[in-house]
């Protein structure tokens, strides 16, 4: 299972320019812009499914997430870089949004592979010193049968649609394995085509890397170390902290329920 | 088009991959790699589901498809890859080290799914000849030997009667060692819309089911 480790952020409209400017000299990296589509699934509400497996382990309902990339052709815009974000203050992505709700429908020789992951509940503890979460992910390459989309597939696994929400920015490969993302998220409202802006006048900030198994405690440990060290080094500048693990986490049934 | 049938011998012996090898071996331009798979049934524990659905899920890894695995529950499949792609990883959405699906079933979702049976053939021999690739494993389940399992692959793209010329010379050598009852199937998950990988597991869930 890997174990995602990583610190959040926010800051406001007007400091992006100079978040782009220090990390850059930080770092020595260009910003490289990105983009993906999100739906989460829950269980089937109408259905009885027990807490326990048929080996009387406790295995809770957890939410699935599915995640694509967005093809910067489908950007409406003329500028393909970081520059792209400072224009992006509306309520709704620039991305046609009859385009993003038909993808969890699409079938045939036009599906992109999917990346299906279910989260765990961030680790607890006090001294803590980064958020680590494990996910469990498989890669959907393509989907077959009379009723082939992905979310034909996940009715029949029991699952049915929860939300969907489109984030956009910019990101940048430090070193050591870091990913350091700076973005906005959009949210959908099915097929009404109605989209709200999460992270209205602001910007999310994420800094994250994954160590392939949870077992590496020397990745662990040296991953923890080299986040703590970029923490400190835009400690005068941006508060790199651990959100509050309950409002990540993706079991269904617990107080963060929508 | 590639095109597949799957045969299972369910009243073979384990001897009776040898015949198949001596019969077939005088039209065997090459012996290709060894290969295995796992064909798992998963059943839905959902005590209240409607009982117009299907109850069962099947998982099948081939390690000759790049270890591919493909999920089929009813009319909907899935085939899932050892490897992300790069425009996932680079979009922030895959981490870039996935799983098989049945990983997945087996703990995540063991409070929805339970595993039933495993259906394995391990080290089984592929034989490249003029008009096909036949692929031989004996198959075994946790009660014991089941049976002999053949991929028939057609890598020409050859029409349909064509096909069933080749596979009918196949049969023609297994009656000639005097088999004549097995399972054969080489249907299409969804009548003329062919998914390769799909269509295949769906042909071993058919014979060995």
């Amino acid at each position: 299972m890997v174990q995602q480790l990583s610190l959040y952020s926010v800051i406001d409209e007007g400091s992006f320019d100079l978040l782009i400017a220090t990390i850059s000299a930080l770092s020595g990296r260009s910003p490289v812009l990105f983009a993906n589509y999100n739906h989460v699934a829950h269980p089937n509400p109408n259905y009885a499914i027990e807490k326990v497996n048929a080996k009387n382990q406790l295995v809770e309902q957890t939410r699935v997430q599915l995640m694509q990339e967005i093809p910067f052709e489908k950007l409406q815009t003329e500028e393909y870089s970081y520059k792209l974000c400072t224009k992006m203050t509306g309520d709704g992505p620039p991305i046609e949004t009859e385009y993003l709700n038909s993808l969890m429908r699409s079938c045939g020789d036009g599906t992109r592979p999917w990346s299906l992951s279910l989260w765990d509940i961030p680790s607890a503890g006090k001294d803590r010193k980064v958020c680590t979460q494990a996910v469990v992910e498989s890669v959907v390459t393509s989907t077959g049968g009379a009723h082939s989309s992905i979310l034909s597939f996940l009715a029949e696994l029991g699952y049915v649609p929860g939300y969907q929400f489109v984030q956009l920015g910019t990101q940048f490969y430090l070193e050591n394995g870091i990913v350091f993302q700076i973005s906005k998220l959009w949210a959908l409202h099915g097929e009404s085509g109605k989209t709200s802006a999460v992270t209205k006048d602001g910007f999310l900030i994420k800094a994250y890397l994954n160590v392939p198994k949870a077992t590496d405690l020397e990745s662990i440990n040296q991953g923890t170390a080299h986040l703590q060290q970029l923490k400190r080094e835009l400690r005068d500048y941006l508060e790199l902290s651990i959100p509050d693990r309950k409002s990540m986490d993706s079991r269904v049934g617990h107080l963060n329920d929508f | 088009m590639k095109r597949t049938a799957v045969i299972f011998i369910e009243k073979a012996t384990p001897s009776t991959i040898t015949q198949f090898h001596d019969i077939l071996s005088t039209h065997v331009l090459a012996i290709q790699e060894k290969w295995s798979f796992e064909l798992k049934t998963f059943r839905s524990s959902i005590k209240n589901l409607p009982p117009s659905d299907t109850k069962v899920l099947y998982s099948l890894q081939l390690t000759h498809r790049d270890n591919q695995t493909v999920v089929i529950k009813n009319q909907s499949a899935i085939v899932t890859g050892q490897h992300s792609t790069d425009a996932l990883t680079s979009n922030g959405c895959s981490s870039g080290f996935p799983e098989p699906f049945d990983n997945i079933l087996t703990s995540k979702l063991s409070n929805i799914w339970t595993q039933r049976q495993s259906t394995k053939g391990n080290f089984g021999t592929t034989y490249k000849t003029s008009e096909l690739i036949i692929r031989a494993s004996n198959v075994f389940s946790s009660s014991g030997f089941k049976g002999l399992l053949l991929e028939i692959e057609c890598t020409d793209p050859v029409s349909a009667e064509e096909f069933d010329r080749r596979v009918a010379n196949i049969r023609a050598m297994l009656s000639e060692i005097d088999i004549n009852d097995y399972k054969l199937n080489k249907d299409e998950m969804n009548e003329g819309k062919p998914v390769f990988l799909c269509d295949l597991a769906y042909q071993y869930v058919k014979v060995l089911d």
